[in-house]
């Protein structure tokens, strides 16, 4: 969403996560498990297993993000959001390289990357690779 | 009577932390922990530092092995132009982000935490290239998006280990593949224990020469050369760059 005249810069301009998979609600508090479960195929026992969450909870449309998540979900999300711009927003793809192993992480899947914590240094690529920080390509 | 409330405490605590479902479709009953996004985060890192732990040992053992040996120089001398794809306006001759990381042939600073399993290991960074641009494409990995295009042209001849030959004559057993299947472009900063590549890249710099150059695994009619620069100083002092697309 663009800022109004007045301003020069949108929240989204400085940073602000866009959420294009959708994980998080419009106003980015609480977690989306149904929409989790649709895009990234995964059960509600594997998601409940994932989120800490009771079974019964991965079918409803929004609830609070669990506190012991929070950070890696954020990650997630911004991790998300530059490969979905990288892969031409195709969905598909997005989800694809998102819980494909990967030669890049030593054969780890990207998911289990950011989960065990590693997930800065996987943003840090994928900027660079979009061209928002410098780096190599090669 | 403490030890019983103990007892009926962790019963609660386990209790708590475990949730208990039934499939309506197959009647399947499951155990699941609520705190297994923790046991799941615990599992990744414990898989990933048990292969750390394995790479440190295969790398130790290599690199005791190593320092027994001496190479005899197999040098070719390279005065082609060669290049090499940056995003963002990165310097083309920037070797910063190579020795922090690390890369193929050099050890960075992140493989550095267990310095003292490696008597002699020095930090060092490589600048990585391509002997043409369409090789260099395919190293990165296209689409390749804003990425800016670089030739680079040497300033003098370089002297540069030749990969196979150094192999053949250090007949380490699968030395080559072992270098060729590590990754060329691959998140480096999480990789914490020097990998066969790497020690051999530091210990062939400490024989000499100005690189290594071996055939590309993307393209195999091209080269590949990781040319040992100390800073980016050193890069300078060895190329010229000019921006090509």
């Amino acid at each position: 969403m663009r800022a109004s005249s007045a301003n020069r810069y949108s929240a989204e301009d400085l940073g602000s996560i866009k959420n294009h998979l959708g994980f998080l609600s419009s106003d980015l508090a609480r977690l989306r498990p149904r929409r989790f479960m649709e895009t990234t195929g995964l059960n509600p026992t594997s998601l409940s297993r994932i989120f800490g969450i009771q079974r019964t909870t991965a079918y409803r449309d929004e609830i609070p993000i669990p506190k012991e998540i929070k950070q890696s979900l954020i990650e997630l999300v911004i991790a998300t959001d530059i490969a979905y711009g990288l892969m031409g927003k195709d969905l598909a793809q997005t989800v694809r390289w998102l819980m494909s192993p990967n030669t890049m992480t030593f054969g780890d899947v990207p998911f289990d990357v950011i989960m065990r914590g590693n997930g800065k240094e996987l943003i840090a690529w994928l900027a660079s690779r979009a061209g928002l920080t410098p780096g190599a390509a090669f | 009577m403490g030890r019983k409330r103990a007892r009926s405490e962790t019963a609660k605590q386990k209790k708590r932390i475990r949730v208990r479902t039934q499939s309506h479709r197959t009647g399947i009953v499951q155990d699941h922990s609520v705190k297994a996004l923790t046991a799941i985060a615990r599992e990744a890192a414990q898989k990933q530092a048990a292969r750390l732990k394995a790479d440190m040992v295969a790398g130790s053992i290599f690199w005791k092995w190593l320092e027994t040996k001496t190479v005899t120089p197999v040098f070719e001398s390279w005065d082609k132009t060669v290049f090499r794809i940056v995003y963002a306006g990165l310097d083309p001759l920037s070797v910063a982000g190579s020795l922090s990381a690390g890369g193929r042939f050099n050890v960075g600073g992140a493989q550095m935490q267990q310095h003292d399993l490696f008597p002699r290991l020095t930090m060092a960074a490589c600048l990585y290239v391509a002997s043409s641009i369409k090789c260099a494409r395919k190293e990165a990995g296209e689409p390749l998006g804003n990425a800016e295009e670089y030739e680079l042209a040497p300033k003098t001849s370089l002297h540069l280990w030749q990969l196979e030959k150094v192999a053949v004559q250090l007949d380490y057993p699968g030395l080559l593949d072992l270098i060729l299947a590590t990754p060329m472009m691959a998140l480096w900063s999480m990789q914490k224990a020097p990998l066969i590549s790497q020690l051999l890249g530091n210990f062939l710099r400490m024989n000499g020469g100005d690189g290594i150059v071996f055939t590309s695994t993307k393209d195999s009619s091209e080269k590949v050369v990781a040319v040992f620069a100390k800073d980016d100083g050193h890069a300078k002092s060895l190329f010229t760059s000019k921006r090509i697309n």
